[in-house]
């Protein structure tokens, strides 16, 4: 007999409220355009493929799952209106909703979501995530059986991670067809909004899906009831931040995305905008080579640890003091998972200490060779901040700047080339997404411990939540012992959007605009 | 004179071709390739090797270039591996805003360019001459990308006047077009007008000083008469041959404007296939900007030996 | 060499291009013996000074790391004027290489100019960006991707002269005594192009300048945290509503430098051609 073992995330109550017409049953008023003004465009359209936030930001519109995380970064159902799970924890069932229709019309079916998870084992980068997973069937045509390998408390939260989520798509559609190739006509999928048009460099346009159909419960996250008021949405890349603040201001942009911290009390106090906090955002942290150059040498890893003045680093990263907390967890204030374990050797400021340990370390003088990203500003800002107070402590420094994926090739392939590099991790809703960055057999970073692998794997296997909770805090203890990361603080990001928009409200990175309409019919 | 242009668009067609090696080897040099931009650094091995091998990127680089070649002497300049549409169409979809941005900059700095050149050399050595000298020396001096945020600062967000940027096609609103390609096409223009007014003043100073127009003078012919017809017929031929050179060459200086305006042409296009290694629609983009900087100089050519039959083309 | 000698000979260039020319050599010596004499660092990150409108502490103002703009103005100057400087002279010797190779060496005449041609065809922005993507962005990689973009229209002009040259009767009866070559060149065609030469290389100074801001602009200029005016222009341009001053002062010291060239070389062709023939 099945015990059925409902997912009590969905008797959590919502700890924040939704400034979100939560209870919206009908749109205040139809129609009308936004245009918005994004920090990059989609790399490709095949988004289950890309880890970047700008297909997770535009793929949420077009796209669903059967699960997602609603406003505390917990599971809420989306395609799947209820769970269950086998006693031996190693089978779940999902009941797909009734009545849901893709964007050609075609309605969803089991076959459908197994093709879906299939492609998602086999193409997706984030396919990891789900190595627990021995296979999908379609048990009828709204039921969908899932088998696990063992049983994982990890598994429903990393299905319902949205960077890349595991999108549902026309079985048809779909079949052999290797990643990258997926045509344009093809991005079909049963969101609130389908894809009109897409022309790289130039726009994302997405247009209202009339036969929509919404979730039951309350809208949170990105789950629950989202009504498509907008008729369309246009998402333009415009990559030049100066153009992208000065379209915001002069109108030309309904909103604007992440914008430079300088311009935050300006355009706060401006009339007809607003601004929101992107609050978590990015934790920045950065990697130290525990295997090639002169770091191996944990002294010198700790005389960095020691000397470090994370105040200023942060407020140069991030540029404005509202921007930013300091925080020596790798998860975020707002999550279930956040511990302060091994805040003792965060940000000790401790300079004297700290030469001291270098001369010990027998650092013999050569450039310690960081490496960091000029796509992002407060990554390139964190590392020349942190670099300048390196040449306080008494080392010699060479900052490299690259374009994020060159930055993460040589990351990850050219270990002989840096000492230091630059990262940062937006929020894991389940710690066991983790699992990829820390574990050695990924290959992730040069960093490898068998008591935090070991760690790891029972943390994916634990099934209670405290004791898992426990579990991560040990291997944060660990983290700081070994010292293969440092972590600076928490970034957050500000958007701004123009006061025509009614009932907007940020999430995570994306802006909503599901559930908000326009005051003139532009 | 036709054999003599026959064999300079011959020797000119020579140069696409080179161009088109230096293309294909030049951005084969680059470090990466497609796969790891499209697949991301996270692919499997197997995931990269039929990456390779669909696109042709196992095969060796002489047959990957002969390949290209047959298939563009046939007309098709081949698939965007990034934007997953054919090359020609990506490159369609960008022209009419390169187009309309480079012609309008181009009229620009003639009109700038010119004006300030006459005015510069009718009145020469005195303060309106250093002082137009000076603005028009002022263009040759400013960054492009600085020119344009300024302009926008001032004009879109200070007073706002006009867009900070964007694309109208001019067919389907000419009015907001026109207002959208003011500021990008000034701060394109202003500085290639620098040049064209330095030509000017200088080929008007010596027409002025010429024999022709001293006995037209003595003639007793009206002071504009003179000036207009025969002085600025002469200066022609040298303003013709600089303000060939600027429109050859704006559509590579419209990247920087491109950028800071956000408009989608064939510049950003370029530098962005750079960035992805995709190397499809380098190759592509490349020969056509050649191609039409080639096209602009036989234009000039033609056109300078049609204004000045005194002027002997020399195959050189 | 005796012209380019008389040149030299102070009869001045004409009352701009002196001023141009004074201007310059202020600008070189600000430059060079300012960090002697003002000490703040220009890499030093302080974020509780950041964004320091100019005060009577920080003459210049601070940036948005809270570094020094006035120290990192001066060794900024230093790298760009570098950049610029080693352009402008790698340029002229490769450049008449090339045209003194195509002027005076028929067979090659016809080889060298298509090729300089194809590279002429080839924008000279994506042709830098496409070299910098070939080597990684560095100060002495910029030195050599625009050397490469400039060298060809260096050539071309050489070459014109050595054409012309060439061709006038004084060379060819010199050439019909049985003078070798290399004496024609060094004799007759140096001494007549060194003028010309040396007025594409004040404009080449001054594009070196600009091109290298925009290299830094879209991304591949000499890398942080070595400052230069362009990387410094490129850094802080979407700061130029609320801390002007970070990117103004760089920018007006590229807009003099520059402006000093380009009419230190209109004087120095004023001063060989008075009829300013192109």
């Amino acid at each position: 007999m099945r015990r059925v073992l409902m997912a009590t995330f969905l008797l959590v109550p919502m700890l924040t409220s939704d400034a979100f017409a939560a209870g919206m049953d009908k749109c205040p008023a139809q129609g009308g355009t936004i245009r918005a003004a994004m920090a990059g465009s989609p790399p490709t359209l095949d988004f289950i493929t890309s880890f970047a936030a700008q297909a997770r930001d535009m793929g949420v519109y077009i796209y669903e799952g059967l699960v997602t995380i609603d406003n505390n970064y917990d599971v809420a159902p989306q395609l799947a209106e209820k769970w269950a799970a086998s006693a031996d924890g190693k089978t779940y069932t999902f009941n797909l909703r009734k009545g849901v229709k893709f964007h050609d019309g075609s309605p969803v079916t089991a076959a459908d979501v197994v093709a879906s998870v299939e492609r998602f084992r086999a193409q997706s980068p984030r396919k990891a995530d789900l190595s627990m997973v021995t296979g999908a069937r379609a048990v009828d045509d709204s039921t969908v059986e899932i088998t696990l390998a063992q049983p994982s408390a990890a598994f429903i939260p990393l299905l319902a991670y949205p960077g890349p989520a595991v999108a549902i798509m026309p079985k048809k559609l779909i079949d052999d067809v290797p990643a990258g190739k997926l045509p344009q006509t093809s991005v079909i999928g049963t969101g609130p909004y389908r894809l009109a048009e897409w022309i790289p460099d130039k726009h994302v346009h997405l247009q209202r899906f009339a036969d929509y159909s919404p979730s039951p419960a309350e809208a949170s996250g990105y789950a629950g009831r989202r009504l498509n008021c907008i008729e369309h949405i246009y998402f333009v890349p415009v990559p030049e931040v100066s153009s992208r603040v000065a379209g915001v201001e002069s109108g030309d942009y309904d909103y604007g995305q992440n914008l430079p911290a300088e311009t935050y009390k300006r355009l706060s106090a401006a009339k007809g905008m607003k601004t929101f906090i992107l609050k978590p955002y990015y934790e920045i942290v950065m990697h130290l080579n525990t295997q090639n150059g002169q770091l191996k040498e944990w002294k010198l890893r700790r005389a960095i640890q020691l000397g470090l003045n994370q105040e200023e680093i942060m407020l140069a990263a991030a540029g404005d003091k509202a921007l930013y907390r300091l925080d020596p967890s790798l998860f975020f204030k707002e999550q279930f998972w956040h511990s302060n374990v091994g805040a003792n050797r965060y940000n000790e400021k401790d300079v004297a200490k700290a030469k001291t340990l270098i001369k010990e370390g027998g650092y013999d003088g050569s450039p310690i060779r960081i490496i960091t990203s000029s796509d992002f500003q407060f990554m390139n800002n964190a590392a020349l901040a942190m670099e300048s107070q390196l040449r306080q402590l008494g080392f010699a420094t060479k900052v490299q700047a690259y374009d994020y994926p060159t930055m993460i090739d040589i990351f990850r392939k050219k270990r002989a080339e840096w000492d230091i590099s630059y990262n940062a991790f937006s929020i894991r809703t389940d710690p066991g997404g983790f699992t990829f960055v820390l574990k050695s057999d990924s290959g992730y970073q040069p960093y490898a411990s068998k008591e935090v692998d070991a760690l790891l794997e029972k943390g994916l296997l634990e099934r209670d939540r405290k004791a898992r909770a426990r579990i991560y805090e040990q291997i944060q203890d660990q983290l700081y012992k070994d010292i293969p990361m440092i972590k600076h603080g928490d970034l957050f990001g500000f958007d701004a959007l123009r006061e025509r928009v009614d009932g907007f409200a940020v999430f995570y990175t994306t802006p909503r605009f599901w559930n908000v309409s326009v005051k003139d019919k532009r | 004179m036709t054999r003599v242009l026959a064999t300079r668009i011959a020797s000119l067609v020579f140069v696409l071709w080179l161009v088109t090696i230096i293309a294909f080897v030049l951005i084969r040099l680059a470090p990466g390739d497609p796969s790891a931009v499209m697949l991301g650094s996270d692919a499997a091995p197997a995931a990269v090797a039929e990456f390779r091998a669909r696109y042709g990127l196992d095969r060796p680089i002489v047959v990957q270039y002969l390949a290209w070649l047959g298939h563009v002497v046939r007309g098709d300049l081949g698939h965007s591996i990034y934007l997953g549409r054919p090359v020609a169409t990506a490159i369609l979809e960008r022209l009419p805003v390169s187009l309309t941005l480079t012609l309008s900059a181009f009229v620009i700095a003639i009109v700038l360019g010119v004006t300030l050149g006459l005015m510069a050399a009718y009145w020469h050595d005195t303060w309106i001459d250093r002082s137009v000298s000076a603005v028009a020396a002022l263009g040759l001096s400013l960054p492009s990308f600085w020119l344009g945020i300024c302009l926008i600062y001032l004009l879109a967000v200070r007073w706002p006047l006009l867009p900070s940027g964007g694309f109208v096609e001019p067919w389907r609103d000419p009015l907001s077009a026109l207002r959208h390609l003011l500021l990008p096409a000034f701060a394109l223009g202003y500085l290639q007008s620098g040049l064209i007014a330095r030509m000017t003043r200088a080929s008007m100073l010596d027409a002025l000083r010429g024999d022709f127009v001293r006995t037209a003078r003595s003639k007793g012919v009206g002071e504009l008469y003179v000036v207009v017809k025969h002085a600025f017929r002469n200066a022609l031929i040298p303003v013709l041959t600089v303000s060939g050179i600027a429109l050859a060459v704006l559509f590579g200086g419209a990247v920087v404007i491109e950028t800071v305006f956000t408009l989608p042409g064939v510049g950003r296009l370029l530098v962005n296939a750079v960035v992805r290694r995709d190397y499809p629609v380098v190759q592509g983009t490349l020969l056509l900007v050649a191609a039409w900087y080639v096209v602009v100089n036989i234009a000039v050519d033609v056109l300078y030996t049609v204004s000045d039959p005194r002027v002997r083309l020399r195959a050189s | 060499m005796a012209v380019a000698a008389g040149a030299l000979r102070w009869r001045g260039l004409g009352s701009a291009a002196n001023l141009a020319l004074v201007g310059i050599a202020l600008l070189i010596g600000f430059i060079v013996v300012g960090p002697h004499v003002y000490s703040p660092s220009p890499t030093l990150v302080s974020a509780g000074a950041r964004l320091q409108p100019p005060s009577w502490e920080h003459p210049l103002g601070t940036d948005q790391l809270g570094r020094e703009v006035l120290a990192r103005v001066m060794a900024g100057g230093r790298q760009s004027l570098r950049v610029a400087g080693l352009t402008m002279a790698l340029t002229v010797i490769a450049g008449s290489l090339l045209g003194l190779l195509a002027g005076a060496v028929r067979p090659l005449d016809n080889v060298l100019m298509r090729i300089s041609d194809a590279f002429l065809a080839l924008p000279a922005v994506i042709l830098a960006i496409a070299l910098m993507a070939v080597r990684e962005p560095s100060e002495g990689n910029v030195v050599l991707a625009l050397v490469v973009v400039y060298t060809p229209r260096v050539a071309r002009v050489v070459r014109g002269k050595a054409l012309l040259i060439r061709e006038m009767p004084y060379v060819e009866a010199a050439h019909a005594l049985g003078a070798r070559l290399t004496r024609v060149v060094r004799r007759h065609i140096l001494p007549n192009a060194t003028p010309e030469l040396i007025v594409q290389g004040t404009f080449i100074f001054g594009y070196a300048i600009l091109d290298e801001a925009t290299l830094s602009f879209l991304g591949v200029g000499p890398p942080p945290p070595a400052p230069s005016w362009g990387n410094m222009l490129a850094e802080a341009r979407y700061l130029i509503r609320d801390a002007f001053w970070i990117s103004f002062f760089p920018g007006l010291l590229i807009g003099l430098a520059v402006l000093g060239a380009n009419i230190l070389g209109d004087g120095i062709r004023d001063r060989f051609d008075p009829r300013k023939g192109e």
